[in-house]
């Protein structure tokens, strides 16, 4: 198998994963939605499908008991419930760890497989659970209740079992057996997958007795298509329900189980034109059976048996006797029924009336049953918009699963006259003349359901799987020709690449200006230098826009990280016992893809505590006079050239006091900073990596837990945090990271002869400050800049260089001010110059240690910039 | 050979999959009376099942797997 294939598996199958999973958690807020759970089950399908072509028998085991719950959902067998979304989700995670597997090594482990096995057996065993559930399934509710025979009947005919096959079965029912009646009805193509449904009927578990039958009606046999299978399979087993759907998994939509009564079965038979001696006996048997004489009873019955010809109906009736007079008491009523039915030469009436229906054209001809109406409307609907549609080939195709569809459904209600009609239809109907099929439809709906008291010869269950699928098949084709996919799957280093391809060429069109620069001063040829400068004009203008066409191919919407926290507030707020509505905001705000999966981990991070400790418990917040759910609002927006998320929950918030306390207990700040500290200072503790225990968190009531890593990490990516919060009402916590992080905008300094670059986000201001206005308090040299005392150092001294800085003509330092994470610095250097866009490279090997810079620039004449890292300049400043 | 042909009869044995279903059809649509003995089949693939119950043709004997033999009761 090629590597390819399997890569664009692994892609395409993360999609579909990410798709259901949100489908998942969009059904469970709005309920079902046929739309949704139509694509929830096609995704599956289709991941189904794939992993077919791999050899990864759990995955497909899996997906393949997924899609069973997701069908019986879709069709509406199953209500949805979070209980599946449950399993549903977790199945998602098996497959997503096995899809990681493969990545990783080209297989999945055997735990995996092991724990997906599991999964679809859990899975299996929860649709067993749900179809015997009497509720919640229509066909197995009609098996159930007693009142509606007759729909179970219409499923199976006892008349065809012979006499003896089913004798047997109702004395395995006695002694306490379950018997299944089972109707498989192969789909036409089914031998085109390889399938042979004969060959897996002869294996079912416990087969009593099976029989084959043609579904159709065969015209002209000499014309037939072989390879289209219309042959039905009826068994009768003893195997539980598990076992048989463990045996039909791969087709259990075309299968129909229906659990037996014995009354199902006791069906006398024969000619019924026999003498009428039987009243004496029957009111001796009556008296037998009072008196629970059982032996004589037996033995009368036995009697008169010999007495009759066996080919007589109450010869039959006598045989049932029989065999029930065994089973006394318990067979008592059934025994009445009998005799009651020899007495009356009536058929037997168990509990309900129960007609042996002989002829079936008794009926109103034009009746139909009112789901079989149903269908014939929809296929009206789809006849009527298929006259818009112009693709023949498309025409063609809805047309036939049209008739299809309609056969299908006559076939079920053996109504033989009405598929005669539907030929003659067939033949006429071409895709540019709908006429006949609309005018025949047309007909059909002017026949009235049939009255209730009649239920349909073949109820719902036949027709019902089919309908949504022929819709479906139907709707999506029109659109789905034409367009082809405009969206283009590249790989991240590709990106890359191309994009530090850019930065050099941003850095080789620069030595253009210099080139120019030179032309005119050292070669003295000012009109070169001139067309120089055009040129460069030229380049860069081009230049700008390659460099903002790949940052808009970097670009991703904060929804790729968003989407993920549907899942994790569900599960998390299910597990802690809380409500919690989780509201998104500025999914579309894009930013660097970099900047977007950095910024996972810090919100995960945050989400967690705000659920965490944040929001209260429902019967705390009710207690608070809060709705009784929590809000977490995640909200993105673009700020310049930043990227803002709030994480704004309406919890129990801060409570800034213990938190001062705590601090103070643990010696992170001293006890003149806990009686000064302002609160909204205070809150900032939070980052402080002592206290971000979870014994505090929790404590505290409020955050804590690794609050400390969220900062490191964004500011790590050049961003920052900030916390808000006020007591009872919430807390506001504040992300906010560079667009991007590919081009930086740096200031140039220069210091002892070098050029170095300081990241402008830095930057405060510029100031010129007079050598007598520094003063020196206890070795440390400070100034006081609008009114406020600002530390300064000696960039030299810094860099470890030993030279004293340069002052302009008035004694004048020049002072970079810098903000580092939140104070004020002054830096003395010798001169400024202009600022420039940079793509900073990183150090990597042995020079990865160097933490004063955080990394080179080539400049435009080709010389290297370093870069100062200002967090770790004001370090160096502290030791 | 899973199906042989004489004259009006067809005999066929052991497992006959989906394979043998055009010849045994070329052979139901040619014979006006056809006629099968099934007492070799072990097994048959539903198109030829199929086949049998479509063009009903005289079964002159059942398969000995008795029961295989009772789908052709």
């Amino acid at each position: 198998m090629s590597s390819g294939l399997l890569e664009q598996f692994i892609l395409e199958s993360r999609e579909g994963l990410q798709r259901i999973s949100e489908i998942l958690i969009t059904l469970e807020e709005k309920g079902e939605d046929k739309g949704l759970l139509n694509e929830l089950f096609r995704l599956v399908h289709t991941m189904k499908g794939n992993s077919g072509l791999f050899d990864l028998p759990s995955m497909t085991k899996l997906l393949h008991a997924s899609e069973d719950l997701m069908n019986l959902v879709r069709e509406g067998k199953v209500p949805y419930s979070s209980e599946i979304a449950d399993i549903l989700l977790s199945a998602i995670d098996i497959v997503s760890t096995m899809l990681d597997e493969l990545e990783t090594s080209g297989s999945t482990s055997s735990e995996t497989n092991s724990s997906a096995e599991e999964k679809a057996k859990e899975i299996r065993s929860f649709i067993e659970a749900k179809i015997t559930e009497p509720k919640d399934i229509s066909y197995t509710k009609e098996l159930q209740e007693e009142v509606k025979p007759e729909d179970k009947k219409s499923v199976f005919n006892p008349g065809l079992i012979p006499e003896e096959v089913r004798m047997i079965t109702v004395k395995k029912m006695l002694e306490g057996g379950k018997v299944y009646f089972i109707l498989y009805t192969p789909e036409a193509e089914c031998f085109y997958k390889g399938e042979d449904p004969f060959y897996l009927v002869r294996k079912v578990p416990f087969l009593i007795w099976g029989r084959c039958y043609l579904r159709e009606e065969v015209p002209d046999p000499s014309l037939m298509d072989i390879y289209r299978c219309i042959t039905n399979f009826e068994l009768l087993s003893f195997a539980s329900h598990e076992e048989l759907s463990e045996h039909f998994k791969y087709v259990l939509d075309q299968v129909k189980f229906v659990e037996l009564k014995p009354t199902d079965l006791i069906i006398p038979e024969g000619d019924r034109n026999g003498g009428s001696v039987y009243e004496d006996f029957v009111s001796e048997a009556r008296k037998y059976l009072e008196e629970n004489n059982f032996e004589t009873f037996k033995n009368a019955v036995r009697g008169l048996l010999e007495l009759t010809s066996p080919k007589l109906y109450y010869a039959s009736i006598l045989r049932w006797i029989d065999l029930l007079v065994d089973y006394l008491p318990k067979t008592k009523n059934i025994i009445e029924a009998l005799l009651q039915s020899l007495e009356t030469e009536t058929p037997p009436i168990f509990e309900v009336k129960k007609e042996i229906s002989i002829s079936p054209e008794i009926s109103i001809k034009m009746s139909l049953p009112k789901e079989f109406l149903d269908i014939l409307e929809t296929q009206r609907i789809v006849v009527e918009k298929l006259k818009n549609i112009e693709d023949a080939l498309l025409k063609t195709n809805i047309l036939k699963s049209i008739f299809l569809t309609i056969e299908n459904g006559l076939t079920s209600l053996k109504r033989t006259d009405l598929l005669k009609e539907l030929k003659e239809v067939a033949e006429k109907t071409t895709p540019n003349n709908l006429k006949p099929l609309e005018d025949w439809l047309n007909k059909l709906r002017e026949a009235q359901p049939e009255p209730p008291q009649q239920p349909p010869k073949q109820p719902e269950y036949l027709e019902r799987p089919e309908q949504p699928e022929q819709l479906e098949q139907i709707k999506p084709e029109p659109s789905a020709t034409p367009i082809t996919s405009r969206v283009l799957k590249v790989d991240e280093p590709k990106i890359d690449r191309l994009m530090n391809l850019v930065g050099e060429f941003v850095v080789a069109k620069n030595s253009l200006a210099y080139l120019a620069q030179k032309a005119d001063a050292v070669y003295g040829v000012p009109e070169l230098s001139k067309e120089l400068k055009a040129q460069y004009s030229v380049l860069n203008r081009i230049s700008e826009e390659m460099q903002d066409a790949i940052m808009q191919v970097r670009m991703v919407p904060v929804s790729t990280v968003f989407q993920r926290f549907p899942r994790l507030v569900r599960d998390l707020s299910k597990k802690l016992g809380k409500k919690v509505k989780l509201i998104l905001e500025g999914e579309e705000t894009e930013a660097d893809k970099n900047v977007i999966e950095a910024l996972a981990d810090p919100l995960i991070h945050i989400i967690r505590n705000s659920l965490d400790h944040g929001i209260e418990l429902p019967e705390e917040r009710v207690a608070k006079g809060k709705p009784e759910i929590g809000t977490i609002i995640l909200r993105a927006k673009q700020e310049a050239d930043q990227v803002v998320i709030e994480v704004i929950d309406d919890g129990r918030g801060i409570d800034p006091e213990k938190l001062k306390l705590k601090a103070y207990e643990k010696g992170l700040i001293s006890e003149e900073q806990l009686k000064k500290m302002k609160d909204s200072e205070a809150l900032n503790l939070i980052f402080l990596p002592g206290l971000s225990t979870k014994e505090v968190a929790s404590d505290l009531s409020g955050r804590g837990v690794g609050m400390d890593v969220v900062k490191t990490t964004v500011e790590k990516f050049g961003g920052s945090v900030s916390v808000k919060s006020t007591l009872d009402k919430g807390t506001v916590i504040t992300l906010s990271l560079p667009l991007s992080m590919a081009v930086s905008h740096v200031m140039i300094i220069e210091s002892a002869g070098e050029k170095f670059g300081i990241p402008m986000e830095n930057v405060v201001e510029t100031v010129r400050v007079s050598k007598k206005d520094i003063q020196t308090i206890k070795g440390k040299m400070t100034t006081v800049l609008r009114n406020k005392v600002v530390p300064i150092f000696y960039l030299n001294a810094l860099l470890d260089i030993e030279q004293p800085h340069l002052t302009n003509e008035d004694g004048e330092y020049a002072v970079l001010v810098l903000s580092v994470k939140g104070e004020l610095i002054g830096v003395i250097v010798d001169r400024f110059h202009e600022t420039a866009d940079i793509i900073l490279k990183p150090f990597t090997g042995f020079l990865a240690g160097l933490r004063l810079f955080s990394g080179t620039a080539i400049m435009g004449d080709g010389s290297v910039l370093l870069i100062i890292n200002p967090k770790e300049l004001i370090n160096a400043g502290r030791n | 050979m899973p199906v042989e042909i004489k004259k009006k009869e067809a005999k066929l044995t052991g497992v006959l999959g989906i394979e043998e279903a055009e010849e045994l059809f070329n052979f139901l649509v040619d014979k006006k009376k056809p006629k099968v003995d099934l007492s070799e089949v072990e097994h048959l693939h539903t198109a030829c099942l199929q086949l049998l119950l479509v063009f009903k043709p005289d079964v002159v004997a059942l398969p000995q797997d008795k029961e295989l033999a009772l789908w052709f009761l």
